[in-house]
């Protein structure tokens, strides 16, 4: 409440992903493999290996697998799948959810993808017959890890804390980075620094010209 | 300073009722205006009432400091009290200003279609600001972005792009009247479901950092706090009674006729 500036937050874990969110358009950069049902006139400049020729409109034919953002993805996926059939990334099939439910803990969601519940969560909208399983395993998922963000989050107070965020995807960033600021805050408030004015971080780049220079 | 205050309430038809507040009880108004304020997730109705008495209250405590000659202790506990009421004003007005800057477009659609009758939630001057506000966002999208786009581009719906203030998130709460049948709805699809158990435990860290944060005044104990606490993540539809004093945590869609009204306090 007392910051400069409020950034939109990421709608990805709610039922739509929200326009102004940077983190968002972020999130739905990343690819998606899927199955093409009709042919995709001209897409074949892009994909060039599986591009039918020049002679066929450079189109991509149908039944060909190509990955695409899941921003393009989400817009022409259409509920009489004329167009395109989604297949789930592998991090989100059967296998890796035997493994998140053996043990959350050990697996390094940056890796697998830095935005594994945000895009997770925007997958569900692709209607496949194994959504009610996903969403079990990323909230199951998300309930193991939970513990250990909290507890390192609130006891590594002015230490490198890069070992703690390695294997932490971004949601889980963001809330490690909470409660760092939750620490920190409290820290200062409890030597008494809370009540010193402080320059704002918008401002704290501008190169103000010094005292002495204006009495030239 | 134990004066009594003339509070100006409005009822429907008009006519103006006075009701007689001592400045004990103005405060303890603002504070619980105040803390609504900062847990409610949507702007909530303007009390310019209490703000304007608790205004004209400061400035007839100053005058009287002036007056009265130097003891030093007296005077600098009075000056204190006084920073303080007017930390938790300004507090309560820039939370209502941060509101409104972040959800604008839908708070000047609500008061666009507000029914006749039903208490606006937007001062004048906040609605003054939330109009400048929009039509300068306007004029900089438009000129940052917009005009370089190609022509049947140029064109962003805020109502649309600016998210919506999230009524489903989960607020404490401590019951002040008794009340009878609030019907919990049940949380079914399951997208909702990965958004509630994070948000609930979001909320919980969220409980750690905004104790330490928010500089909240520790509530007035004056009823006893019942062990009585309700976690309702999963629910099917049911029925619940809140007794008075018991203290829960619930989504805020299910209660906001209830913040309005004051029957509960957001904590």
């Amino acid at each position: 409440m007392s910051e400069a500036y409020c950034r939109v937050e990421s709608g990805a874990l709610g039922p739509e992903e929200n326009f102004l969110s940077l983190d968002d358009i972020l999130m739905s950069h990343e690819k998606l493999p899927v199955r093409t049902e009709t042919a995709l006139p001209r897409l074949g400049a892009f994909f060039l290996e599986r591009s039918a020729g020049a002679d066929s409109d450079n189109a991509v034919p149908p039944g060909s697998k190509i990955e695409l953002p899941l921003w393009l993805a989400k817009g022409l996926f259409d509920n009489k799948r004329r167009i395109l059939s989604v297949e789930l990334p592998k991090i989100y099939q059967e296998g890796w959810r035997t493994v998140f439910s053996a043990d959350a803990n050990v697996v390094d969601l940056h890796k697998m993808g830095p935005h594994f519940y945000g895009f997770g969560s925007q997958l569900l909208h692709f209607d496949s017959p194994e959504n009610a399983d996903i969403s079990q395993s990323l909230l199951q998922t998300f309930i193991g890890r939970f513990r250990r963000i909290m507890d390192s989050s609130q006891n590594a107070y002015n230490e490198d804390t890069s070992a703690l965020v390695a294997r932490l995807d971004e949601m889980e960033r963001g809330l490690f980075q909470a409660g760092q600021k939750g620490l920190n805050d409290f820290q200062c408030w409890e030597k008494g620094q809370a009540s010193q004015i402080t320059a704002s971080n918008l401002v704290q780049n501008y190169k103000k010209r010094k005292f002495t220079d204006m009495e030239d | 300073m134990t004066e009594e205050l003339d509070l100006m309430g409005q009822d429907s038809d008009g006519s103006s009722e006075e009701v007689v507040l001592t400045p004990a009880e103005l405060i303890e108004r603002l504070e619980q205006a105040w803390m609504n304020e900062k847990f409610a997730p949507e702007l909530l109705e303007s009390k310019s009432e209490i703000v304007e008495c608790v205004m004209e209250q400061l400035e007839h405590m100053e005058e009287n400091l002036r007056r009265v000659k130097k003891e030093d202790l007296k005077v600098s506990i009075h000056r204190m009290e006084m920073e303080r009421i007017r930390y938790v004003l300004t507090s309560y007005l820039r939370c209502r200003l941060t509101k409104i800057e972040k959800f604008f477009p839908h708070v000047l659609e609500k008061e666009k279609t507000r029914p006749e009758g039903e208490p606006s939630s937007l001062s004048p001057e906040e609605f003054a600001f939330a109009k400048e506000y929009m039509a300068s966002t306007d004029t900089y999208l438009k000129n940052v972005a917009l005009k370089h786009m190609p022509p049947n581009l140029q064109k962003v719906d805020l109502l649309r792009s600016v998210p919506k203030p999230d009524l489903d998130s989960y607020v404490f709460l401590r019951v002040r009247e008794r009340q009878e049948n609030i019907l919990v709805e049940p949380e079914t699809d399951e997208q909702r479901c990965v958004v509630c158990v994070c948000v609930c435990v979001c909320v919980c860290v969220c409980v750690c950092v905004r104790v330490i944060h928010s500089g909240n005044i520790p509530p007035s104990g004056d009823q006893p706090r019942s062990a009585n606490k309700s976690f309702s993540p999963f629910s099917r539809d049911y029925v619940i009674d809140l007794e008075e004093g018991s203290q829960h945590l619930i989504r805020y869609k299910t209660i906001a006729p209830l913040v309005a009204s004051g029957a509960v306090q957001l904590i």
